[in-house]
């Protein structure tokens, strides 16, 4: 997305100032071509959600009339520990996907870039780089069902190739252990993102002028120091937009726990999309759930908008001629 | 999530391969093989010891999908099959009606791309072409359409896809994740459409053409290439989207691969030959798209800066 | 050039109708209110004895009504949970369909009055329901156990002690009578390194097994009390309960591994002869008759109980917007016969309305003949299931067990954190 929506109007160069070039049409006929999107807008997205934010201030259970509360589901989950747990896994999934991917990505990229491809030519860096970015293709819902499987403590991969080498020590009960299941799901998240940083990350760097490298390199600098000093600074705004999207997919993470854990054992692994669906649909406390449906949406929101402010900023150009 | 995450990559990793920059040709023909010395080969192996680690499960769930259940029992996951049993496979395709799925998953992802490139297309027009009043709003309305938490959606939705006689029924998933994502290809639209030659639009009006004319004449055919891309991305989110298919389709004949296959009942979960089967299962078609796509992606994108 | 767009339109559009079409063809031919249709939804697996009875019940109807069309459509378990009661509130909703019993599902349904009142049509048509095994058809204000009748359920259930007569015999143990008898049995596996109990504690066997425990402690009265809210349940059992399964974990009776595995895989554990005992319902026992070859096996009530964790099979009910309801009950009765009991029997159910010597292979004679037994009362009683009260509480259970077993809380915290979920979900007044 970011590179999508960020990087091409940047390399396209210099934004073209227009200004009245299409007066000659009203320009209220163009309301019509988006009519549809609009509509579709409203039906699916404005009115469910101000839907939500209804049922969020009463008690249902799905079936029947709603009670009216007030702000008392908000006011329970203030009072919640498993709210709190599912905010927390959050922010610990925020570490899984958006910084460690990251910190990994870059240095990954930066590597397989400037020393790889440099030593071994481009074939050799582009293979390097689809392998990383191979778990990117699969249906997380696969992912899920192919790391049970490595997880499985009994005949699980993991631990039948532990005792295969004679360290029977080290076998966990990866997904049961409740202090351990949430490091286990986080490392599936980050075998998830990884490929996905490297790509994009690697993308950046070939709008790096290799001038700065060859100059830094003539002055004697070293790898890590041209890392230090260039890459990473040039890469400034494709870090910031990574962290800030893959920040907002953490906060989303659904599918994965669904598979994998169902926020068991116990609530060690629960997050809030989880815990949102299941006061739907296990416990159906709709007007719960929606509550927590409607704290993450404001939550995300507020982040969407300062990605949103990033991306204008950057795109300038897009809507220089007046709003 | 999948929308947050795939597009960049499958993006850029097109851009790259399609333009490599001078620097790396540059750099390759000057790196020789004089400047590779010790530590050049010790970093390549790190780095392709990690890239064999990533790919790891995939390796085990293939051996392991045909492997005979006994030489599972004999000898472990790790050794290579003895012969190819597709049986365990063959077995999973039967039991849970795979093909069904696998139609279900193309008649949703494709319906999906389309509706919502035709969407994007349209509000995009008016967006970046027709700069219509308020349109920094407009996009950031529908930038909260591919942000917000399907959670605070899916109630409602699923209320009034019953209402309309929409649950449980292609049509419904259909329309709900055209629309979702044609936010998101309304958004990267009009910004390749605002950065769209004036000149160009001037000329075509002078000789008279309207405005569907401009867009099926000039706009269309200058932005295929990154409809095609947008398509494609389109097509891989439905496919693998996970949670609206999950809640809205509930008929075992209406069930979409990925969620087949995160739903799994034990039966098919319950040994380890099943289980590859299983993630082999799912994982064939993505590899395949991927096969596919990736070619359809570089073209799109070569083509896509609409200069 | 604008061809393109008109064909991608078009073409998107067409798909999208085509779609409509084809997905909206079942519901259209069900909206026929003229008696010439009968819409059934279940959602067991093709392969189990509950389908294939169902299947024969399904060619019995169509050969007494052959101007009916029936359309069958094949729903998942986790999916009826979750969406059920929106399907019975709409339009769309089947005529007659399987839906799970207990007051979460069914009795907040019938309470809600979308479930049609079945207890007239039961007299009318002489339904011979008046076995324990069909009170989960029963609902008053929501509560099951009493009142009135809104489905029928085709099959009963109940939790035993399945092991492994060759380990056993290996061993020369003789089958636990009592819970000492259980942990000498136990205690001599651990003593030759095997850990005795398959338990999959990520699911409903660990809390089977904790209530199983907590039965141990509690009357007729106690359970009453925990099951219908006719006094305060009580507490100290399941204190005592969760003390005892300490105690297995501590000696090694279970693997602290259990926490990681689910049901299925326990039971495929025991099949593949790596656990001599297993503590689960009666559903295990037509796949363990089909896949257990190398070992014999057999099934007994937990020892020293007289209360077990059992109760009748999930339901059939008619949605009050059922739009041919009579044959819906044509139907229903039509499952109760002797020829599908019978059946389902012999595939290794556990029919509730078979004949007295119709189940004719031995796991249907075993099991039928023991859920016949707790329903008279000669050898205990059904004690339905620990989740039942208050919805919700199956996820609380599940996550105090695998506590236990990892030894996170102590007994006296798990059983105050059961209680108070269970005080939190309890009906007010």
């Amino acid at each position: 997305m970011t590179s999508l929506i960020g990087l091409p109007p940047r390399s396209t160069g210099a934004p073209v100032r227009r200004s009245r070039l299409l007066g000659t049409e009203r320009p209220a006929g163009y309301w019509l071509y988006i009519l549809p999107g609009a509509l579709g807008f409203l039906a699916v997205v404005l009115v469910p959600f101000a839907m939500n934010v209804y049922y969020s201030l009463t008690t249902w259970s799905g079936v029947g009339e709603p009670q009216f509360v007030g702000l008392d589901n908000y006011a329970q989950l203030i009072g919640d520990a498993t709210f709190w747990t599912s905010f927390r896994n959050s922010a610990l999934f925020i570490v899984a996907m958006a910084v460690i991917p990251t910190a990994i990505g870059v240095l990954l990229a930066a590597v397989l870039f400037d020393f790889i491809a440099p030593r071994f030519g481009t074939r050799t860096s582009s293979l390097l780089r689809a392998l990383f970015y191979l778990p990117q293709i699969l249906p997380i819902a696969v992912a899920g069902v192919l790391w049970k499987w490595m997880y499985q403590p009994e005949y699980g991969i993991i631990n039948t190739l532990l005792s295969s080498v004679d360290l029977d020590g080290l076998r966990q009960n990866w997904l049961g252990d409740s202090d351990l299941a949430i490091y286990s799901v986080m490392n599936v998240l980050i075998w998830l993102q990884i490929g996905y940083t490297v790509v994009l990350f690697m993308a950046g760097l070939s709008r790096v002028d290799p001038a700065l490298h060859e100059a830094a390199e003539l002055d004697g600098a070293g790898w890590w120091q041209r890392f230090r000093m260039i890459t990473l600074v040039q890469l400034r705004p494709e870090i910031a937009v990574v962290l800030i999207t893959t920040s907002v997919a953490a906060l989303k993470v659904f599918a994965p726990i669904f598979v994998l854990t169902r926020g068991g054992p116990g609530t060690s692994t629960i997050v809030p999309a989880y815990f949102s669906f299941s006061n739907f649909f296990t416990t159906t406390r709709v007007g719960y759930g929606a509550a927590v449906a409607t704290v993450l949406a404001i939550l995300v929101t507020i982040i969407a908008v300062a990605l949103l402010r990033y991306q204008t900023r950057t795109t300038e150009g897009f809507d220089d001629d007046g709003r | 999530m999948t929308v947050d995450n795939l597009s960049p990559g499958t993006a850029t990793s097109a851009t790259d391969d399609i333009t490599p920059a001078p620097a790396r040709q540059l750099r390759t023909r000057g790196g020789s093989r004089s400047r590779r010395g010790i530590s050049g080969w010790i970093v390549l192996l790190i780095i392709a010891a990690a890239a064999l680690l990533m790919i790891f499960p995939f390796w085990i769930a293939i051996i392991n999908g045909f492997k005979p259940a006994a030489d599972y029992i004999q000898d472990g996951p790790i050794s290579l099959p003895s012969q190819l049993d597709f049986s365990a496979l063959v077995d999973f395709w039967r039991g849970v009606d795979f093909n069904r799925k696998l139609l279900n998953s193309v008649a949703i992802s494709g319906s999906v791309a389309l509706i919502a490139a035709v969407l994007s297309l349209l509000s995009a027009f008016a967006i970046g072409i027709g700069r219509i009043k308020g349109r920094v709003w407009i996009l950031a309305v529908f930038m909260v359409a591919f942000t917000i938490p399907q959670e605070a959606l899916v109630y409602p939705l699923f209320v009034l896809t019953r209402d309309l006689g929409l649950y449980d029924t292609l049509a419904g998933v259909i329309i709900i994740l055209a629309v979702l994502q044609s936010a998101f290809g309304t958004y990267m639209l009009s910004s390749v459409l605002g950065a769209f030659p004036k000149e160009m639009l001037e000329a075509a009006r002078l000789d008279g053409a309207n405005r569907r004319q401009i867009l099926g004449r000039i706009v269309l055919p200058l932005t295929r290439p990154t409809l095609s891309v947008l398509v494609t991305f389109f097509f891989i989110w439905t496919w693998n989207d996970f949670f609206l298919p999950l809640i809205l389709l509930p008929s075992a004949d209406n069930q979409t691969v990925s969620v087949a296959l995160g739903a799994l009942s034990g039966q098919y979960t319950s040994d380890p030959t099943a289980l590859a089967a299983a993630s082999l299962a799912g994982i064939l078609p993505a590899l395949v798209f991927f096969l596919i796509f990736q070619r359809t992606l570089m073209r799109g994108v070569n083509l896509g800066a609409v200069k | 050039m604008r061809k393109h767009t008109a064909v991608l339109a078009a073409g998107s559009l067409a798909l999208a109708l085509g779609l409509a079409a084809c997905s909206s063809g079942g519901d259209t031919g069900g909206e026929a209110e003229d008696g010439r249709t009968l819409k059934v939804w279940w959602w067991e697996n093709d392969d189990s004895a509950l389908s294939a009875a169902w299947n024969t019940a399904i060619d019995i109807f169509e050969e007494e009504h052959p101007d009916v069309e029936v359309q069958f459509e094949l729903k998942t378990y986790e999916q009826m949970q979750q969406s059920g009661q929106l399907i019975l509130d709409s339009n769309d909703a089947p005529d007659v369909l399987e839906y799970l019993k207990g007051n979460a599902t069914a009795g907040v349904v019938s309470k809600a009055g979308l479930l049609t009142d079945l207890t007239d049509v039961a007299a009318e048509r002489g339904w011979d329901l008046d076995n324990t095994a069909q009170d989960v058809g029963l609902y008053e204000n929501g509560l099951m156990g009493s009142g009135q009748r809104y489905g029928v359920t085709n099959y009963g259930e109940y939790v035993g002690l399945f092991y492994n007569t060759d380990m056993l015999a290996e061993y020369d143990l003789d089958t636990p009578e009592t819970l000492e008898d259980l942990e000498a049995v136990m205690q001599t596996f651990v003593d030759n390194d095997i850990t005795p109990l398959a338990l999959g504690s990520a699911d409903y066997p660990g809390t089977h097994l904790l209530y199983a425990l907590a039965l141990t402690h509690m009357d007729e009265n106690s359970l009453a009390a925990y099951q219908q809210f006719s006094g305060e349940p009580d507490w100290s059992a399941w204190e005592q309960a969760a003390t005892t399964l300490t105690e297995w974990v501590d000696k090694g009776y279970i693997s602290t591994d259990s926490t990681g595995i689910p049901a299925q895989d326990s039971g495929n554990a025991f099949v593949a002869g790596n656990y001599p005992l297993f503590y689960s319902g009666t559903w295990w026992a037509g796949s363990f008759t089909s896949d257990i070859t190398d070992f014999e096996w057999d099934q007994v009530l937990f020892p020293g109980n007289d209360l077990h964790p059992g109760s009748g099979g999930n339901l059939w009910v008619v949605p009050e917007k059922a739009k041919n309801k009579e044959l819906a009950y044509d139907f229903i009765e039509i499952t109760q016969r002797p020829e599908v009991q019978n059946q389902l029997g012999d595939l290794g159910g556990v029919p509730v309305a078979a004949e007295d010597d119709g189940v004719t292979e031995p796991v249907g004679k075993l099991t039928t003949e023991r859920f016949n037994e707790l329903l008279s009362g000669e050898s205990g009683q059904l004690a339905w299931y620990p989740d039942w009260p208050v919805a919700g509480l199956n996820d609380v259970l599940i996550a105090q067990t695998s506590d236990l077993v990892q030894g996170n809380v102590d007994p006296a915290q798990a059983a105050s954190n059961i209680q108070a979920a269970y005080d939190a979900g309890k009906p007010q007044g």
